[in-house]
């Protein structure tokens, strides 16, 4: 698998999954569906994009009926930038982050403006 | 079946729960994470792989890895010199030698455990550091100061070899006194790099310190020359180890990896305690081939480490660049070097090479000088290594960033403010 734009295969995966809709928040198993990862796998990733403040995290609002509140997730401005810029590096080598990155992610603030 | 899986999940989502409480406290919510998304997931296997997922989450966060293999090692090390003091002294081993054996595996053991309890106040010696890379190259050292002190006993009874024949290093055979004043010399030794700084702190303590126990070790080479070099090795791989070593990660795992793929190359050409595979080869050329292996892995693995370190520097933009990459080189030679001369199939070798090579020439009064290559390993080395390092580490110092420019004339001097802060002497 290239690793031109320095990050691994499977950060391009949920690169490309938190792109489609860069404003709105997702869930873990939401983005697992997604990307194929494992928990196992989805979850370091999340937590070192955390880390490097390249996405945000919170709790979901209220108490659900049900199930318990969930951990939401999206990526940060500095994060959405660099998410574009490393699925663009990996694009010409034809990995499958290149096939699942929308043509043209939309803006913060015009999806799911009411939740954030 | 089913209700069997259940019920497994079940269990697998309480305990996931409660070992949450393993991880740092700023890093909780994400095992709960885990365990919140986990209703989403259908039930059955999906939902328990869901679950294993927060389990490995739980400990890659906590560092159970780290920490259950380290505790793995350590316990392994532990048996292992248990295994060798009882050795010792069961009567299987038996010779005219074997006070030497028993006061070598006693300062090991005294060494491995002390050092890290007298010096931590200081922290020079332990706790070992975080990194896999310094747990692994811990555990990994010190057993191999186990197998090295076994198999110079091992060694010591093939015919016609002593360690302390005239050729080994050490005159005459055991000697309580001789004992006692190379361990006292040595205790001495450490004891300086210690006592020093703490009581005359103003007296340049760490140059006086090491100068002292510099001065302290060559003394004590010369009465007990293998004492002395399990001591060293001893601190020395406790010392880059521990959590204030300024070595990375990164240099550990390259300089100790490539040090022993180079002790295992030499084996691989050459191992001449078996069956010879370069049977036209002089030993002498032999013993030069061993060398050159030798200097070639001390150089690969301190130029990588050293390139590695200053790569990563550089992307940092670390202001301790210069400094940081000093110490990789410097401490990246003589690891290297360590890691193949305690490779043991490398020293039982090049001791079997010249053991060959000066008994086959006629001059039997050298066969005893076959543990000398052993020593010659041990300490021309690191000691080639740290030259090495140090040479390297004069490249990074050419990459100085370009001095800001001089002020315009017409600006006023400023008045000193008596700052002494220098931006390489920042303590953290």
């Amino acid at each position: 698998m290239p690793r031109g734009s320095g990050f691994s295969a499977q950060t391009l995966l949920v690169f490309a999954a938190l792109s489609v809709e860069p404003a709105d928040w997702r869930h873990g198993y939401d983005l697992a569906k997604q990307t194929g990862l494992k928990s196992g796998t989805l979850y370091p990733i999340l937590v070192r994009l955390a880390d490097q403040g390249l996405m945000e995290a919170r709790w979901e609002d209220g108490r659900p009926a049900g199930r318990p509140p969930r951990h939401l997730y999206r990526l940060s401005s500095e994060g959405l930038a660099l998410a574009q810029e490393a699925l663009e590096a990996a694009a010409p080598a034809g990995t499958p982050p290149a096939r699942r990155r929308p043509a043209a992610p939309r803006r913060p603030g015009l999806a799911g403006e009411g939740r954030l | 079946m089913g209700r069997a899986l259940d019920g497994l999940t079940r269990a697998l989502d309480r305990l996931l729960g409660r070992c949450g409480g393993l991880v740092p406290p700023g890093r909780r919510g994400w095992a709960e994470a885990v365990r919140a998304e986990a209703g989403e997931v259908p039930p059955g296997a999906a939902r328990l792989g869901w679950l294993a997922g927060g389990f490995w989450l739980v400990a890659r966060e906590a560092g159970m890895v780290r920490r259950i293999g380290y505790g793995l090692g350590t316990v392994a090390v532990a048996v292992a010199a248990a295994l060798a003091v009882r050795y010792l002294w069961s009567g299987a081993h038996a010779g005219r030698d074997a006070g030497w054996d028993k006061a070598r595996v006693l300062l090991l053991v005294a060494l491995l455990a002390g050092l890290p309890w007298v010096a931590r106040r200081r922290g020079v010696f332990g706790p070992v550091g975080h990194s896999i890379a310094a747990r692994a190259v811990r555990a990994g050292g010190c057993a191999a100061l186990v197998a090295l002190v076994l198999d110079f006993a091992r060694i010591q009874h093939f015919p016609g070899q002593s360690l302390s024949d005239p050729g080994g290093g050490a005159a005459g055979g055991w000697s309580w006194a001789r004992e006692v004043a190379g361990l006292g010399l040595i205790a001495a030794c450490l004891a300086a790099v210690l006592i020093v700084p703490a009581r005359w702190p103003k007296v340049r303590p760490v140059l006086v310190a090491w100068g002292a126990a510099a001065a302290w070790l060559a003394l004590s080479f010369t009465l007990a020359p293998l004492q002395v070099l399990i001591a060293v090795y001893a601190a020395g791989i406790l010392a880059v180890t521990s959590r204030r070593s300024p070595v990375t990660p990164a240099t550990l795992a390259i300089s100790s990896g490539i040090g022993v793929a180079g002790g295992l190359l030499v084996v691989a050409l050459h191992d001449p305690t078996r069956t010879p595979r370069a049977p036209g080869l002089h030993p002498k050329t032999q013993v030069l081939l061993l060398f050159v292996v030798l200097v070639a892995a001390i150089a690969a693995g301190t130029t990588t480490a050293g390139a590695v370190a200053a790569r990563r520097a550089r992307s940092t933009g670390d202001p301790l660049t210069l400094k940081a990459q000093a110490w990789q080189y410097l401490a990246a030679g003589p690891l290297t070097a360590a890691s193949a001369a305690l490779m043991l199939p490398l020293l039982r070798a090049s001791a079997a090479v010249h053991f060959l090579a000066n008994c086959r020439a006629a001059h039997p009064a050298n066969c005893t000088a076959a543990p000398a290559v052993w020593t010659f390993f041990l300490v021309a080395g690191p000691l080639l290594g740290l030259a090495f390092g140090t040479c390297l580490s004069a490249l990074p110092a050419d990459q100085t960033p370009p001095k800001p420019p001089p002020k315009p004339p017409h600006e006023p001097p400023r008045e000193p403010d008596h700052s002494r802060a220098g931006g390489f002497f920042v303590k953290i």
